[in-house]
C-alpha cells in the first residue's frame, strides 16, 4: 500500500518540554497524534524492546518484530488504562509479540527450515567477546518462554516482580522459570562457564 | 543446609535476595562443599555474562518503517468510514430477521412438508426422512402455517441475496483502488480468490449455506479494502 510517512502530514503538536515530560503527557500527546510525542516515545523505549525481541526471535525477525509491537503501543495507547506502568504494558506487548513469532519459527523449524541456525550473533562482542558468543548461542537453544524471562531479569536487570508483570504471571512463576531457565543454561554451557580458565587457543 | 536445599536457594544466593541469615547458612555449605562451590561459581560466571551482552542497536532505519505502518493503518482506518456505511446497514438487517431459529430448527419439519405439497411420492418412508421428534402426521392448519414459513424463508432468502449483493457493490470498488496499488502479480491472485468466491455463492444452496457463501465474499472484500493481509489464489 502507497502511504505518505506520518511525519509528513500535518499533524497536532503540543509544546513539549521532553525532558521533564512525565508518562501521562507523553501518553495524552502520542493519542492526539502529535509527531513528537510519538518520536520521543519510540526513542525511549526502543533499545529495550529491540533488546527483548532480538535475544527472544533472533537477528532475522527482530526488525518486524519490532515494528508490530509500536504500531501496537501506537494504536492500542487509546485502550491503555493505565492500571499498569507504561514501561511494563509496552514490554509486555513486546514479549508477546516476540513469543508468538517465536512460536511461528518453531513450527517453521518443525517442518524443515533451517535457516534459523544463525540465531543470534551480535556484532559487537562484550568484555569476554568468546563466551559473550557462547552465551548468545546457548540462549538461542533454549525454549523461548525460558529466553524471555532470562532476558527480562539477567540482560535488561528487571526485578521478579517487573518480569512477573510483564510475562503477566506470579512471582513464584517468575522465579521458577528463570530457576530452570539457568539451569538449562549451565548445563547447555558446560565448561565454557570456566571461560578464565580455557586455553587461549581454544576455538569460540 | 546440605547441597539439595543449596542448588534451590543459589540463584537467590547469587542475585543477593536471601536475608542474612540464610545468605550466611549458603556461605557455610559453600565453605565446605567443593560442587556447591562449583556450582555457584559457576552461576555467578553466567550472571555476570549475562548482564554484559551487548546491547542490541535498533537500526536507524526502524522508526521510518513503524512510521509507514502506522500511515498504512490511518489510511485503512480513513477507509473504514466508508465500509461501515454499507457494512452496518446490512448488519442492522440482518441481526432482527435472519434465519429466525424456529424455521432453522424445524428445517426437517419443513423438508417433509414440502415433499408433501409438491405431492411428490418419497423414495423412503416419511418417519425415515423426518426427524424422530417432527409430528408423524401433519394436521392441514399446520401444513398451512409451514407453507406460510417456507414461503417467508423464500422471500427472506431474496432479500438477503440482494443486500449482500448491494454490499458487495460498495466493497468492490474499495477493494479494486487497494488492488490498483499492488503488483500485477498479486493482483492477479486476487482476481482468482474473488472468482472462487463468487462461485461459491452461485453454487452454494440458498438459506444458511449461502449467508455463508456471502459472507466469505464480503468479508474477504472487505479485509482487501482495509489493505490487510489477505490469501492470494492462483499460487505466489
Amino acid at each position: 500500500m502507497a502511504t505518505t510517512a506520518v511525519s509528513e502530514i500535518p499533524r497536532p503538536r503540543t509544546d513539549l518540554a521532553s525532558a521533564a515530560m512525565d508518562d501521562a503527557t507523553l501518553i495524552a500527546a502520542c493519542r492526539r497524534g502529535d509527531a513528537r510525542a510519538m518520536e520521543l516515545l519510540y526513542h525511549q523505549y526502543k533499545r529495550r524492546v529491540f533488546g527483548l525481541c532480538h535475544r527472544i526471535v533472533g537477528p532475522v525477525d527482530a526488525e518486524e518484530v519490532v515494528q508490530e509491537v509500536f504500531v501496537r503501543v501506537f494504536r492500542g495507547l487509546a485502550g491503555f488504562r493505565g492500571d499498569a506502568q507504561l514501561g511494563t504494558w509496552i514490554y509486555r506487548l513486546a514479549v508477546n509479540c516476540a513469543l508468538t513469532q517465536a512460536g511461528k519459527q518453531r513450527r517453521r523449524q518443525e517442518v524443515g527450515d533451517d535457516h534459523l541456525e544463525e540465531v543470534a550473533a551480535p556484532p559487537v562482542a562484550s568484555r569476554d567477546p568468546r563466551l559473550s558468543r557462547r552465551v548468545e548461542a546457548a540462549m538461542a537453544e533454549l525454549p523461548a518462554g525460558y529466553r524471555a524471562i532470562l532476558v527480562l531479569h539477567d540482560v535488561e536487570g528487571l526485578s521478579h516482580e517487573e518480569c512477573a508483570a510483564i510475562m503477566d504471571c506470579r512471582v513464584g512463576t517468575s522465579k521458577s522459570q528463570l530457576h530452570k531457565a539457568r539451569m538449562r543454561m549451565r548445563e547447555l554451557l558446560g565448561p565454557a562457564l570456566a571461560a578464565e580458565r580455557l586455553p587461549d587457543g581454544e576455538a569460540p | 543446609m546440605n547441597c539439595g536445599q543449596l542448588a534451590a536457594e543459589v540463584d537467590a544466593y547469587v542475585d543477593g535476595d536471601l536475608d542474612q541469615v540464610a545468605a550466611s547458612a549458603c556461605r557455610g555449605h559453600l565453605r565446605t562443599c567443593a560442587a556447591c562451590r562449583d556450582l555457584a561459581d559457576r552461576q555467578t560466571r553466567l550472571r555476570a555474562a549475562l548482564a554484559e551482552l551487548p546491547p542490541a542497536e535498533p537500526p536507524a532505519s526502524l522508526w521510518a518503517a513503524i512510521d509507514a505502518r502506522l500511515g498504512a493503518a490511518e489510511i485503512a482506518d480513513s477507509r473504514r468510514g466508508a465500509l461501515a456505511t454499507g457494512w452496518s446497514r446490512l448488519v442492522a438487517w440482518l441481526r432482527p430477521v435472519a434465519w429466525p431459529v424456529a424455521m432453522v430448527g424445524s428445517a426437517g419439519a419443513i423438508a417433509l412438508v414440502v415433499v408433501q405439497l409438491r405431492g411428490a411420492t418419497p423414495t423412503q418412508p416419511l418417519a425415515v426422512r423426518a426427524p424422530a421428534r417432527a409430528p408423524a402426521a401433519v394436521a392441514p392448519p399446520v401444513q398451512l402455517a409451514l407453507r406460510d414459513a417456507i414461503d417467508e424463508r423464500s422471500d427472506l432468502e431474496r432479500e438477503a441475496d440482494a443486500r449482500f449483493r448491494q454490499v458487495v457493490s460498495e466493497l468492490l470498488p474499495l477493494a479494486r483502488t487497494e488492488v490498483a496499488t499492488w503488483p500485477a502479480r498479486r493482483a492477479q491472485g486476487f482476481a482468482h480468490e474473488l472468482e472462487r468466491r463468487e462461485q461459491a455463492v452461485l453454487v452454494a444452496s440458498p438459506g444458511q449455506v449461502r449467508e455463508r457463501a456471502w459472507h466469505e465474499l464480503t468479508s474477504y472484500l472487505e479485509r482487501v479494502a482495509l489493505g490487510e493481509q489477505v490469501a492470494l489464489g492462483g499460487g505466489r
